[in-house]
């Protein structure tokens, strides 16, 4: 191991002697940390303002739109139900029983629900939303409130009751509105418009009938109000209320669930690295190749006889110089431009502060430093492969940006099987949202892990193959 | 067109590094001239100049009397190797010389002419870059030839060449000298222009050393001394040395003396009775005429 | 003074003499044809919305989608024409065999040029072929709305000729770069960033006016608004204009690479 650290060092050495490589590198931090700057600078939007969303009880955005056959309740009580059936297209249609603070968009609220093929579903304040039995409809649902907590109870015959978990809601004031509800999303559908691939939402209904309902609580039961609960832009198509007998027959429609917007700040602040990557490759291919132009790889050769451990020596010190470089250009992007970016709209509610503590943040963000170890470590492989500068930046240059742009004109789902069989899917790994089909970058809508393991897959194959060939060749 | 090259206080910088300092020679047609000087005393700088690749900072460099770039067919003026390995490996000899000629209005006839001049006709569809570096050389002569060109430059020529081809060179230079041609050779050893220049240029950081023939530098460098082989050397350095000569004792049975002629010696040599097995004129060579001339303007030297 | 014709008879042969020029020629073409085929097999009428205007696919315009990829190929072979000169120091023997040294420019404008304008007329040609072999077979027949490509259209002969005429200037701000900055591996990573960057880049700006604002520059985005057929007024530039931007880029790049190739030590 001896001999290995002292090729480490005399790369290390050849790479930090030659200038105009270490400017090379500066120049993309700088270029990197810039671009993204502008982007964050050149980008806005009115989320906030437009209404798509409301305000969930832990202040994050959601959509909440439901039909709700409801009346008050002050203090303890309860409410059970039998749904008899449930007619829905969508599979997370769901007609329940619910216990929500007043009639408002985004309040917050427990709920005990069948769905067609989920089974039985307990919800609370958009962030619960678990199977607690299985079973369709018909089957039996409570919700017992007592105070601030509220649990939930399903039963297939109606007598023997099964506690399925209790919600805490802090802050439930004393008087609450309790009742049955059915909600159904709307269907979302992928096609091509006018040239470019486009996102349709259709809204869809769903019917439930329940019986049984009784009503537990301390003053005499009222009359049940009927009305649609929804965000202010939602047009759900008219939900409604036939009562005949004990009968409750419910239609709805709506989605009840946290909706994030799909841009991602912490993406747009690290756009910088399509362009920081070029100065990447150039660095890589001509640590390579700079050897055989002048010859001198007979030296290097000479004075390392297992070629294998020169190619990994450079490996070694490219990756670890790059991967610190990408690191400074990402963490000081990320942290110049998300203010900006807040300055531009991209704020809570809509988007919560992003912050390095959290760890797709972290993941994007580190993630961004080894997407330029990785690029550097395939350019040094090319170099290697192919013995001339200009193929080997021409085609790792081109694989890494080529399919971002030809895939943006593309149907989503072959740009999408397009970009997964190019190394350019490592930049999914800078998003630190979930993956999404609708925005125009189709790397938005691949997993990061995927994307990246696709480039690591790219880098690794290249310096494979330039160690196979190192070894079979004449230097 | 008149043979000549003609520098006149010719002047350039490279950033604070003065290459070339008020430099004045002439390269006159029919000899060899030699251009010599350590590395970096500007010699290919001013061949770049000459050829218009570095433009001067003061000075002219005219090509039988004219600028090198109003010449319209350069080639057939001025043949120029500068450097041996600037070709494109993967280009065929014949077409590397081919383009070169088609610059100048010459047939493609002249280029299979020139291949047969410097004995590579058998090779001439071969990529460049197999050709060993002897090869390289004599294709960058055939490229200087192929204009038929009065006036003939090498830059180091017979860098990396092997005794045949220095011998091969040499032959070459003369006559092309001998067919009145104005031929400048550059080299930083001596040796290698040793019976081939007639004439001497010496460069030493930039700045004219020496300006002269061949013969002038050795008969000055050899200081009119005699060389004396003899078995009784002691002897025979007292009695020199006693008449007033300088006497250095340059081999186990050689004497180095200056100061007195030849027929001096033998008459004190005779006369005090010690024998000897010759006298005759010392012949410094080029090698140590140019280390006497240029001791104080090496450059780069290695510590001694 | 070294004549013209002479000038441009002798870098015909430098440029011909080279195997990568063959088969970067080869690599533009191919890479023209194959990628526009592989681009229109995956087009369907299948996905089409069934809301007005439903597809309404510009499919001249992806059926010379291999532009993205031809270009890479022209842009290597114009920038080597003038970098490898200096990476085996050839210039040298160059500007002795033509001291003006501008004709040596002017020429290999010339011959590359004509390679490229040959290769990319070939190429899109091919494209437009391929396309109406492809198009019919995914469902874009004439009874929907989609003709077959024919040059005889007006706007489908404007968007292959504007092609071919982007691939020249590509070659241009090559060559013209590749001068000035004399260095095979900067020039590539410069013209391969100036191209490629600008659009990326401006896939992130959320915001429309400073997308099209940023795409109004980028000589790429620019140079391929003429390949549009429809809805030209959602581009960010107009068609000759866009042209016009990437002239600029390429003029700017050979008027500076002139100036130093005239003027400095070679």
């Amino acid at each position: 191991m001896n001999g290995f650290a002292r090729d480490l060092r005399a790369e290390w050495t050849k790479l930090r002697s030659v200038r105009g490589w270490v400017l090379a590198l500066l120049a993309s931090v700088v270029l990197t940390v810039l671009v993204s700057l502008l982007a964050a600078t050149a980008s806005s939007t009115d989320v906030n303002a437009s209404g798509e969303f409301v305000v969930g009880p832990g202040g994050q955005p959601v959509v909440d739109d439901f039909h709700f056959v409801h009346q008050p309740l002050t203090g303890s009580g309860s409410i059970t139900a039998r749904v008899t059936a449930q007619r829905a297209v969508q599979e997370s249609a769901r007609a329940g029983v619910m216990i929500k603070d007043g009639t408002r968009s985004g309040a917050a609220f427990a709920a005990i629900a069948v769905t067609p093929r989920h089974g039985v579903r307990l919800l609370s304040n958009f962030t619960v939303d678990r199977t607690v039995g299985s079973g369709a409809a018909p089957h039996w649902l409570r919700l017992a409130r007592h105070g601030a907590e509220i649990t939930g109870y399903e039963s297939a015959d109606g007598s023997t009751w099964s506690p399925v978990g209790t919600v805490d809601l802090r802050g439930l004031p004393d008087t609450v509105e309790i009742g049955l509800f059915v909600n159904s999303p709307p269907e979302v559908r992928l096609g091509r418009q006018a040239g470019s691939t486009s996102i349709g939402e259709l809204p869809t209904k769903s019917t439930a009938t329940f019986d049984n309902v009784r009503l537990e609580s301390p003053l005499e039961p009222g009359p049940w109000k009927s009305e649609d609960v929804s965000r202010p832009v939602a047009k759900p198509i008219g939900g409604d209320l036939v009562q005949a007998g004990g009968v409750f027959t419910v239609t709805g429609s709506g989605d009840i669930a946290r909706d994030a917007p799909d841009d991602d700040p912490v993406a747009i602040g690290l756009t910088g690295f399509f362009v920081g990557l070029m100065a990447v490759v150039a660095v890589g291919v001509l640590f390579m190749t700079s050897e055989y132009r002048r010859r001198m790889i007979r030296t290097t050769f000479a004075a390392s006889p297992r070629r294998g451990r020169v190619l990994a020596a450079k490996a070694v010190v490219l990756g670890a110089v790059t991967f610190v470089a990408g690191l400074i250009a990402s963490v000081t992007a990320f942290l110049v431009s998300q203010p900006i970016l807040r300055d531009r709209g991209f704020a809570p509610p809509a988007f919560p502060p992003a912050s390095l503590a959290d760890w797709p943040v972290l993941r994007a963000v580190v993630g961004a430093a080894a997407l330029m170890a990785a690029v550097a470590l395939f350019s040094l492989g090319l170099g290697a492969i192919l013995r001339r500068s200009a193929g080997a930046i021409t085609i790792a240059v081109g694989l890494m940006l080529l399919p971002t742009i030809v895939s943006t004109f593309l149907p989503l789902p072959a740009a999408k099987l397009f970009l997964l069989v190019t190394p350019a899917s490592g930049f999914a790994i800078q998003r630190a949202k979930e993956p999404t089909d609708a925005l125009v970058e189709p790397w938005a809508a691949i997993s990061p892990w995927a994307g990246f393991g696709v480039l690591c897959l790219y880098a690794a194959g290249a310096i494979g193959v330039a160690f196979w060939l190192l070894r079979r060749r004449d230097a | 067109m008149e043979a000549t090259i003609e520098v006149r206080e010719l002047r350039k910088r490279y950033g604070p590094t003065v290459a070339v300092d008020d430099l004045s020679f002439t390269v006159r047609p029919g000899q060899v001239t030699g251009f010599v000087g350590p590395n970096g005393a500007g010699k290919s700088t001013t061949m770049r100049v000459i050829l218009g690749l570095d433009a001067p900072d003061a000075g002219t460099a005219l090509v039988g009397g004219r600028p090198y770039a109003s010449l319209r067919s350069p080639l057939r003026e001025v043949g120029a190797l500068l450097d041996a390995g600037a070709v494109h490996p993967g280009r065929r000899a014949r077409d590397h010389l081919l383009w070169m000629a088609q610059y100048s209005g010459l047939p493609g006839r002249r280029v299979d002419e020139v291949l047969e001049l410097v004995g590579l006709s058998s090779v001439a569809r071969r990529r460049a870059g197999g050709f060993s570096l002897g090869m390289q050389q004599r294709l960058g002569i055939a490229a200087a030839m192929l204009g038929d060109p009065p006036v003939l430059m090498f830059d180091e020529p017979v860098n990396g060449l092997d005794p045949e081809g220095i011998l091969w060179i040499r032959g070459f230079l003369r006559s092309m000298a001998a067919d009145g041609r104005a031929v400048l050779v550059s080299s930083h050893l001596m040796g290698e222009l040793e019976g081939s220049a007639d004439h001497l240029v010496v460069i030493g950081r930039g700045r004219l050393v020496a300006d002269t023939t061949v013969r002038d530098l050795l008969a000055a460098a050899s200081g009119g001394r005699v060389v004396v082989h003899t078995s009784m050397r002691t002897e025979a350095m007292t009695v020199l040395a006693n008449a007033g000569a300088t006497v250095a004792a340059t081999d186990r049975d050689t004497l180095t003396v200056s100061g007195l002629t030849a027929e001096r010696v033998v008459t004190l040599l005779s006369g005090s009775g010690l024998s000897f097995s010759g006298v005759g004129e010392y012949r410094a060579s080029l090698e140590e005429a140019y280390m006497e001339l240029t001791r104080d303007s090496v450059q780069f030297a290695g510590s001694r | 003074m070294i004549l013209l014709p002479r000038a441009v008879r002798a870098e015909w042969i430098k440029l011909r003499s080279v195997r990568s020029t063959w088969w970067l020629s080869l690599a533009a073409f191919a890479g023209l044809v194959a990628t526009s085929a592989a681009a229109l097999a995956t087009l369907s009428t299948t996905h089409c919305s069934p809301v007005p205007p439903g597809c309404d696919e510009d499919t001249v315009r992806l059926s010379l989608a291999g532009v993205y990829v031809g270009q890479i190929a022209v842009l290597v072979l114009a920038v080597l024409a003038v970098s490898t000169e200096y990476s085996t120091r050839t210039i040298r023997t160059t500007v002795v065999a033509c001291p003006t040294r501008l004709p040596v420019l002017a020429a290999k404008i010339g011959v590359v040029l004509g390679v490229v304008l040959c290769a990319g007329a070939l190429g899109v040609l091919g494209s437009l072929v391929a396309g109406r072999v492809i198009l019919p077979a995914n469902g874009f027949v004439a009874s929907a709305g989609y003709p077959p490509l024919s040059l005889a259209d007006g706007p489908t002969l404007r968007a292959a000729a504007s092609t071919v005429l982007y691939l020249g200037l590509i070659a241009l701000l090559g060559l013209g770069a590749a001068a000035a900055l004399r260095d095979t591996a900067l020039s590539l990573v410069t013209l391969l960033g100036l191209l490629f960057a600008f659009p990326t880049v401006a896939a992130f700006i959320a915001d429309e006016v400073w997308r099209d604002r940023v795409l109004r520059f980028s000589p790429m985005a620019a140079g391929l608004a003429a390949q549009a057929t429809k809805r030209l007024d959602a581009l960010p530039i107009g068609p000759w204009p866009g042209l016009g931007v990437l002239a600029a880029y390429a003029g700017g790049a050979t008027v500076l690479g002139a100036v130093l190739f005239r003027v400095r030590d070679a």
